[in-house]
């Protein structure tokens, strides 16, 4: 498969082959783009992001996933964080929903509300 | 907040360039400063970018715009700096002097020894892209979309059309995707994308949203609300292909067609200005034309990148350190020129003095097997970089070498596979 890294924004343009159950990568510039195609290869995965409402507040509260998950995940994700709600005060990095739909990551606040 | 008349630095603007900017001067011994900010909290656009990809450069993590804000706020507030907020800076005066509305202070007028504009830039809009078409509901440019979406909570539509690939526009395709907005496409006039390779991948080819290149909008239907935009497809001289002409249903488009740098505040002061950039003209020094003014981060030229942005403006910190204590060098009287296949360079002047400078361009359109060069009057070659490709959308960076003492002009120019 043809991929684009998204690991940094130089975004080379990767080629993975599945070999022995090992994916082959070329046209990485660097380690990150052979450990992404191989991912996207065998196992796609994502970040996400978005914001959830403050009780009590005007604003939102910005969220996002401590680690990248399954890409096939984030709907179910996204089901469980349009039910979510905060209540400030909020610290950056604190945990909102502890391994949201068992996918091994937190939904974390991504930035400080006092 | 003292009322003082006089100023060494004062900084317009408090998102990603000016918090940079501000920290970086105060360790440089530039303490005397005021930040000015006209919106309710510092960190500008990066508030509503609650997406992922910042600070990789500059923290060597990887953050979302929110947290990068913070993280510089803090880097701010942890040196005593104060963001002024709510303040508008309603005219800025060659001397230079700001003239600006506070709810704390009034309005006053201060002189300062070096003004930064770090205004940010903004969209270009359905006007600037003179699109047809009734003047319905359902109509955004992409980055207000953001606004409602990330800040308010509101879904801007449900059967979404997106003219332009630009990298808000491909963020917000994915966004809106996710909460649960159909999509329908993303047209692009270019036979190439606007937006960064990372993002068509993560943004559009994960959520199969297709990218229709060569395609533009040329008609908007509806009454109360958007009901159907027509879609026709671009011949390779950029016509109409008149067979092509089809009708899209849907009830909003998003507009994510180019940015453009905010330094209104500087019309009239007879100000130089780049085209190309559609930014002030500049030195290596983000010096513009008019005595004592910088400008920092997107008011200079549109960035790929707010990590490009702060590691900027700690150079200019550095360089306003010196001006304040030795004065501006000598004119900037080196033309740098765009040459084949280059759309904008920055800066677009250098001065004789000026050593390892860094070139940053783009091309008008992508190049395999790309040779880069900045080539002076006589055919010295004073600069080289190879690409396998270069993509439009991609700024990328020409350092210098040697000395410029003697040069008449220098000229950045690619060559390749032109694609």
């Amino acid at each position: 498969m043809d991929v684009i890294c998204i690991r940094c924004p130089r975004g080379c343009a990767l080629t993975a082959v599945l070999h022995g159950g090992e994916a082959l990568v070329s046209g990485n510039l660097c380690p990150l783009g052979a450990e992404y195609a191989a991912g996207e290869l065998l196992a796609p995965t994502r970040l996400l992001a978005g914001t959830v409402p403050l009780d009590g507040r005007q604003c939102r509260l910005p969220v996002a996933l401590s680690c990248p998950v399954a890409l096939d995940r984030l709907m179910d994700i996204m089901a469980v964080l349009h039910r979510t709600r905060a209540k400030a005060p909020v610290a950056l990095g604190q945990v909102l929903v502890a391994d949201i739909c068992q996918s091994g990551a937190d939904l974390i606040a991504t930035r400080t509300i006092h | 907040m003292n009322r003082k008349d006089c100023y060494d630095l004062i900084i317009l603007g408090a998102g990603p360039a000016g918090l940079s900017l501000a920290a970086a001067a105060w360790d440089m011994g530039v303490t005397d400063l005021l930040l000015l900010e006209r919106g309710g909290e510092s960190g500008g656009i990066l508030n509503q970018c609650v997406h992922h990809g910042f600070g990789t450069q500059v923290f060597g993590e990887e953050l979302t715009g929110p947290a990068y804000a913070e993280r510089l706020a803090d880097a701010v507030s942890a040196r005593g700096i104060e963001v002024l907020t709510h303040t508008m800076a309603l005219k800025l005066d060659a001397g230079p002097s700001v003239t600006f509305l506070s709810p704390t202070m009034g309005m006053r007028t201060v002189k300062a020894r070096a003004v930064v504009l770090a205004t940010g830039c903004r969209e270009r809009t359905r006007e600037a892209v003179t699109l047809p078409g009734t003047r319905c509901a359902g109509i955004y440019c992409a980055g207000t979309a953001q606004y409602l979406m990330n800040m308010e909570g509101v879904l801007p539509g449900r059967r979404v059309v997106i003219l332009g690939s630009g990298d808000i526009g491909l963020i917000m395709a994915r966004r809106l995707t996710l909460e649960g907005a159909e999509v329908l496409a993303v047209a692009e006039k270019n036979s190439f994308p606007g937006g960064l390779q990372r993002n068509i991948q993560q943004c559009l080819t994960d959520f199969d949203i297709p990218l229709l290149l060569s395609t533009t909008v040329t008609d908007i239907r509806g009454k109360e609300r958007v009901e159907a935009v027509e879609l026709v497809e671009l011949d390779g001289e950029g016509r109409i292909v008149e067979e092509s002409r089809r009708l899209l249903p849907c009830d909003t488009l998003l507009l994510s067609v180019g940015l453009l740098p905010e330094v209104d505040i500087a019309h009239g002061l007879g100000m130089e200005h780049c085209p190309a950039t559609g930014g002030p003209l500049v030195d290596e020094s983000f010096a513009t034309t008019l005595p004592g003014i910088f400008v920092c981060g997107n008011a200079a030229y549109v960035h790929n990148l707010a990590d490009t942005v702060t590691l900027e403006a700690r150079a200019l910190a550095a360089t306003i350190a010196r001006y304040l204590s030795v004065g501006g060098g000598e004119a900037s009287q080196i033309p740098v020129r765009c040459g084949a296949h280059i759309s904008m360079a920055v800066p677009q002047r250098l001065s004789p003095g000026a050593l390892s400078s860094t070139i940053v361009f783009r091309t008008s359109c992508p190049v395999e097997d790309a040779r880069v060069t900045a080539v002076d009057a006589k055919g010295n070659v004073l600069g080289e970089l190879r690409r396998p490709k270069l993509w439009p959308s991609e700024a990328e960076e020409l350092k210098l070498r040697g000395s410029l003492q003697g040069v008449e002009f220098l000229t950045i120019a690619v060559e390749g596979a032109v694609l």
